[in-house]
């Protein structure tokens, strides 16, 4: 995706194909930490609600590599779409530095993005203004720059008020449509896959009218479907 | 966060691409290759 269309983030998400907790984070990511002291940062663990961080500064400015932190249960709950995810994962380049990291399929990014927003319209279905305004061609560059302009401007004000979850809410709605939608027209999807992968979330099958309502919007020339019998695209009996 | 200031960030930034490159550290060691994928909005 071009640099103009890239949404900033304060924190690099990973997911882990394993479980991990507090103790094994520590000396799991310690070539992280050591890799950043070595080339000038200060490196620090931490233990957030739900996740291991590990916490890197230099020069007063400060950024988060987010680990999940999952129990033995939680991750035999989650294991089946982890290595789903893992077989489809695709190495990058980091640019000009020559190192690689492994980095999940666009559908993988989209389907949980997709998942979440469905909870929020169940939640609140005046969110639907968002994805009513989003129009069904490509977007152009003032477009993506107007949404740009406006997660921003959410995310300013959902800084200075914490305690506003509605805001929060629309911020991160806005958000992740965004990313679904760019992430579809740069990258594109599998539609095969990225069928399985959005019903592979509970919560898109157990509110279909709600998915459906996401998917019409944001993918309109998508076959895909949430649930089994109403999709359009060709399954084989080694799906993708 | 004491002296530190978090700011949002694209995959062009500096601190962004080094954190990359610190996380692409943990292949080079046999119990922790193969087992980490970048997700969320840094991957799009």
């Amino acid at each position: 995706m071009p640099s103009s269309c890239r949404r900033a983030t304060s924190d690099i998400d990973l997911a882990v194909v394993e479980p991990l907790s507090y103790s094994r984070f520590n000396r799991f990511a310690s070539p992280i930490a050591d890799w950043l002291q070595a080339h000038g940062y200060s490196a620090r663990f931490e233990k957030a609600h739900a996740t291991n961080r590990l916490v890197y500064g230099a020069e007063g400015e400060t950024m988060v590599i987010e680990f999940p932190r999952k129990s033995e249960r939680n991750f035999a709950k989650k294991a089946k779409n982890l290595e789903r995810e893992f077989e489809h994962s695709r190495k990058k380049l980091v640019e000009e530095r020559g190192a690689t990291y492994r980095v999940v399929s666009p559908e993988d990014i989209a389907a949980p993005k997709l998942a979440r927003c469905t909870t929020y319209l169940e939640l609140d279905d005046s969110l639907c203004r968002y994805i009513e305004g989003v129009k069904p061609s490509p977007l152009s560059d003032a477009e993506v720059r107007c949404m740009l302009d406006e997660i921003e401007y959410l995310r300013a004000r959902a800084d200075l008020f914490p305690d506003d979850k509605l805001l929060a809410t629309k911020t991160r709605f806005l958000s992740d449509i965004f990313d679904v939608r760019l992430l579809s027209e740069s990258a594109g999807f599998n539609e095969r896959y990225f069928e399985r992968a959005i019903r592979s979330w509970d919560n898109i099958v157990k509110h279909p009218a709600s998915a459906r309502l996401l998917l019409n919007y944001l993918l309109p020339a998508t076959r895909v479907d949430v649930l089994e019998g109403n999709s359009l695209v060709t399954h084989d009996t080694k799906s993708a | 966060m004491g002296q530190f200031q978090y700011r949002a960030r694209t995959l062009d930034d500096r601190m962004v691409q080094d954190g990359l490159c610190a996380v692409a550290a943990l292949e080079e060691f046999p119990e922790t290759r193969d087992k980490v994928m970048v997700v969320g909005g840094i991957a799009t």
